[in-house]
């Protein structure tokens, strides 16, 4: 077998090739090297459940969003070191629109009551810390409504399915149920609105003691009933999902 | 037996501060507690948005302290 004897240019792995003529590197132009075709880096997708809900959801940067897709700043207390959340959920903003309503009224109170006369026997500064104070309560209505509306999500983890709500800022309502004890879901939606807008009611019935978790009022059941099957079937992220 | 609206007037005044003062003192309590339940909320859920939340319920408790203050200074 023909073996280099020029063993300080040549790696052990490179084609033998017989040399005879002594070559100066310091006088001889630099060579061309030959171009060698090398395949191109092709990258592999794994089929991961958060980019097959990406594809089923769509995705939206917004914070306001009804759903946010693999969130990178969204985050839950109860969350275990290394579960992943896939989906954060929140009710379809038309939801919203009854206390906006609401507070738009409460916002032009103090003009009805000025044209009224009502308030006219008492003193200017006494009307001024009444409309103060009107617009103060109108301002806590309308916050309060929109944190329990923000606050009130659905979360779904590469573990588990979670339920987080706040009712009038005091409680705290906090269900979960683990994906591998999820039987059946279905959904409903109901309504002219819920029609035209397309949102409704996802029902998950589990094995677990928590036996149901609902999902109001939320945009494009399907899509969720959808995103929650590809969980299910998912087998990498249900071995493997809190331990990777 | 008359009655003078008039004398009964800075006695309805008087009634009135006390129950502005009382009811601005239950909101600036209310509102202690919507900046607590707020920053609760926050911390449990974290999101984008949380620091402007946040944001909002310290200016509604400044203005329910303001509200407290004007009207002791006012009325």
């Amino acid at each position: 077998m023909n073996r280099s004897k020029d063993l300080d240019t040549i790696a052990p792995d490179d084609p033998i090739i017989e040399n005879t003529v002594p070559t100066n590197i310091f006088t001889e132009e630099p060579k061309e090297f030959p171009k060698v075709n090398h395949p191109k880096k092709v990258k592999i997708f794994k089929s991961k459940p958060d980019q097959e809900i990406y594809n089923i959801l769509g995705h939206t940067k917004s914070p306001f969003s009804a759903f946010l897709v693999n969130p990178k700043i969204f985050d839950f207390t109860e969350r275990h070191d290394k579960e992943v959340v896939i989906l954060a959920v929140r009710s379809h903003w038309i939801v919203n629109l009854k206390w906006m309503f609401i507070t738009v009224f409460m916002l032009f109170v103090p003009n009805i009551v000025d044209m009224l006369d009502t308030l006219k026997s008492l003193p200017g500064s006494y009307q001024f810390i009444a409309h103060l104070f009107w617009y103060l309560l109108t301002f806590i209505y309308a916050f309060e409504k929109f944190l329990d509306w923000y606050f009130d999500v659905y979360i779904l983890t590469n573990k588990r399915l979670v339920d987080i709500k706040f009712n009038n800022l005091i409680n705290k309502h906090f269900a979960e149920a683990e994906i591998t004890v999820i039987q059946d879901v279905s959904s409903s939606i109901r309504g002219i609105f819920g029609t035209f807008f397309n949102f409704g009611t996802v029902l998950v019935q589990t094995a677990s003691e928590i036996n149901q978790i609902i999902f109001k009022n939320v945009p494009n059941p399907e899509k969720i009933i959808k995103a929650i099957q590809e969980l299910r079937n998912t087998p990498d992220c249900l071995s493997k999902g809190g331990e990777e | 037996m008359n009655i003078d609206i008039n004398n009964l007037m800075p006695l309805f005044l008087t009634v009135l501060k006390i129950f502005f003062i009382a009811c601005s003192l239950f909101y600036l309590i209310f509102s202690l507690i919507v900046v607590k339940q707020v920053t609760s909320m926050t911390k449990n859920v974290k999101d984008k948005f949380n620091s402007i939340l946040i944001s909002f319920s310290f200016i509604h408790l400044a203005a329910a302290a303001i509200l407290v203050f004007m009207i002791i200074v006012l009325l």
